[in-house]
């Protein structure tokens, strides 16, 4: 737990923002699993052990050295677990180099409340100051090193070239596993893709991308949890919703239904790839009164579209004007057309 | 035959430092006397307008670079493990491992020895002698890190944390804190043993003594002065400057620089803190506590006196240990080098 430890010091320390990205990335690339998983795990405040009180940390101080001493050492340095970290007795060669902090992690985890002083003090005993005082800021609870955990989330993000959104989607959107998460392996930015992992992944992506660019056109509220029936399902994509369903559920707010067909009335129709799932409006919004502002919407859109184009079909404005201008036009003008489309296409889900 | 003189008369406190009278000198006062003998040349243990000085070459030379020719009436040098007479004492000079030409003095009186260390660190330094133990009655030790939470650790390893620093931030400049006279150049023979090549810079006051070490056949590799440099060109350099000068406006000319600073001080969180330092490497020239015990032991004294630093801590160590024990109570010496930095500013000025 080299590494971990040095990373704390660092972190404490450093006031930049993306110098603190920087040394983060760098340690989740360069620290081998689990070490790093339980690192993660412990910056983003997800680790708790039987904790230690201030208490216990000083009788193990004073136990090992002259109280008089002690009260020196406590008085200069200020903050006890910094201090009996300094304080702590080692005797040369006891420090054991390569512990890794995964054992460190297992060990604190299987201590109970009162075998926790014991256990805390054997392992000081084998490490040198940085350690001590991580592992004491461990099991005293609170790193304290001006890190929050959405940084971490972007590091990792860094580490794995997407989209920190991505990051915050998965971390709370993975069902039950047989081990948890932060001890599995993690994956090579560059190792060879699963292609099937990866087609389904990209497909949650979009159905859940897509579901949320659809209730947000027609003014429903991120967080409605909607019923989405699904029509013209393959097996393949069968057994991904069956996969995905609870993420699906926490995701893109859907409970997906196979077996039934989607009863009538107005509904949100999405299409990925070859299915189809439709979403009942009815009870969701007031369908008509959206339709009337869907309508009204369009209706200036291909308004502003139209006299864009008007304006682009003539030669003297094309030649004449600042070539910004000209740009500035045919960009409005794309963007009134695609707005249009996407109004129309709402207009056409409610049917 | 001498009569046997209690050791507290044989050297005493006085206003002007510690006074030896059968010997009819000073050792490292901080007022002008006539004779004084020194141990090293930072400024708080070597100062100017003394009558004779007797030191070793390299603190003579250190003293001449940072006062001029004229800094004594007359100087006399000394080499480690000669012994000269004066008055009614004999006095050697043995290394004490803290800057180069440092040295203990052993003073004699009859059948009794006491070393005076000055400063001194039991720990490998590649650009001075090691320290020597010196069996005495009488130990005077330094206390500047004379608490148990001073554990200096290996330098070596500090070493490594800049090192990756500098590969992490390649676009970023690391400016490294230390004292001109010992541990900058210490801390670049360091990073050279860390199999560094690439040219190190370093802040104009510092160049004199770094010079210096140099001549007396001390290998730092490519050194290049900063200034002049083009702010692009310092990216991935490492920089060696004044404590004071790392964080003060110098550091506009590097680019987005990383405050470190070589220090034993910097073991402690609040200290890095409060000097706003963001890279601290625990890099001392100064015994640990470690140190400091192990070698009151080893010297064999029977009684120990205690000076400039945490005295207090040391002294109901040694209490605890059988030993007899006082703090000797001298003005004038700073925290490592600390009364050095008036000395560098003159210099860089110059």
């Amino acid at each position: 737990m080299n590494r971990f430890a040095h990373l704390l010091d660092r972190l404490a320390y450093e006031p930049g923002r993306n110098n603190k990205l920087r040394l983060i990335t760098n340690y989740f690339r360069e620290v081998p699993d689990p070490d790093r998983g339980w690192a993660l795990a412990a910056l983003t405040g997800a680790l708790s052990f039987a904790s230690v009180k201030p208490g216990v940390l000083r009788t193990l101080g004073l136990e090992r050295m002259d109280p008089v001493l002690f009260a020196y050492s406590y008085d200069y340095v200020g903050a006890l677990a910094e201090t009996v970290s300094l304080v702590w007795p080692s005797s040369p060669g006891a420090a054991d180099e390569n512990l890794p902090l995964s054992a460190v992690v297992e060990t604190l985890q299987r201590t109970s409340r009162s075998d926790a002083p014991a256990i805390l003090a054997a392992l000081l005993d084998r490490l040198d100051v940085p350690r001590r005082f991580a592992v004491i800021k461990l099991v005293t609870g609170g790193l304290r090193i001006g890190v929050s955990a959405r940084l971490v989330k972007q590091a990792l993000a860094n580490l794995g070239k997407v989209e920190v959104g991505e990051i915050e989607e998965l971390w709370h959107g993975l069902g039950a596993r047989e081990k948890d998460l932060i001890v599995a392996t993690w994956p090579s930015p560059d190792a060879q893709v699963d292609a099937e992992a990866k087609g389904s992944t990209e497909w949650l992506i979009r159905l859940v991308g897509d579901t949320r660019a659809a209730k947000n056109e027609l003014g429903i509220a991120p967080g409605a949890q909607l019923k989405a029936y699904v029509r013209g399902a393959s097996a393949v994509t069968s057994g991904r919703i069956n996969q995905s369903f609870t993420a699906l559920r926490k995701l893109a707010r859907l409970d997906v239904v196979t077996d039934t067909d989607a009863p009538q009335g107005a509904s949100i129709q999405i299409v990925v790839d070859e299915a189809t799932y439709v979403l009942p409006l009815e009870g969701v919004i007031d369908i008509e009164a959206e339709r009337a502002r869907l309508t009204k919407s369009l209706q200036a859109a291909q308004k502003e579209a139209k006299s864009l184009e008007g304006r682009l079909a003539n030669p003297a404005f094309v030649e004449k004007a600042k070539p910004e201008a000209v740009e500035k036009a045919r960009a409005d003008h794309a963007e009134k057309v695609a707005e249009s489309e996407r109004l129309e296409a709402a207009l056409a889900r409610l049917g | 035959m001498i009569a046997k003189m209690r050791p507290q008369d044989i050297l005493m406190p006085v206003a002007a430092g510690l006074c030896c009278k059968p010997g009819g000198f000073h050792i490292d006062p901080v007022r002008p006397v006539e004779r004084a003998l020194i141990t090293h040349g930072h400024s708080d243990h070597a100062r100017a307008g003394h009558g004779a000085v007797l030191a070793t070459q390299e603190t003579l030379d250190i003293m001449r670079l940072r006062y001029g020719e004229n800094f004594a009436g007359s100087t006399q040098a000394i080499a480690y493990g000669e012994t000269i007479r004066l008055g009614d004492v004999d006095v050697t000079f043995h290394p004490a491992g803290h800057v180069l030409g440092s040295a203990q003095i052993a003073v004699n009186h009859g059948a009794t020895r006491i070393v005076a260390s000055g400063d001194y660190k039991d720990a490998p330094d590649p650009t001075c002698e090691p320290f020597e133990i010196v069996p005495c009655d009488v130990f005077i030790t330094e206390a500047t890190f004379g608490l148990p939470v001073f554990r200096h650790g290996s330098a070596s390893n500090e070493i490594a944390k800049l090192l990756s620093s500098v590969a992490l931030f390649p676009e970023r400049a690391h400016l490294v804190g230390a004292y001109s006279l010992g541990k900058a150049q210490r801390v670049i023979a360091e990073i050279r043993a860390a199999g560094y090549d690439a040219p190190i810079y370093m802040h104009g006051a510092m160049e004199k003594i770094t010079r210096y070490y140099e001549s007396r056949g001390i290998n730092l590799g490519d050194l290049r002065l900063a200034k002049g440099m083009k702010k692009a060109d310092l990216a991935g350099t490492i920089t060696l400057a004044p404590p004071t000068a790392i964080t003060d406006i110098w550091t506009r000319r590097f680019p987005d620089p990383v405050a470190a600073f070589a220090s034993g001080w910097m073991r402690v969180r609040a200290r890095a803190r409060q000097k706003g330092i963001e890279l601290p490497l625990v890099i001392s020239d100064h015994a640990d506590w470690d140190g400091l015990c192990a070698t009151i032991g080893a010297t064999g004294a029977g009684e120990v006196w205690v000076t400039h630093g945490q005295e207090d801590a040391l002294v109901h160590w040694c209490q605890s240990k059988g030993l007899k024990a006082r703090p000797l109570d001298l003005v004038g010496y700073g925290e490592e080098g600390e009364n050095d930095e008036a000395v560098q500013e003159s210099e860089a000025a110059s």
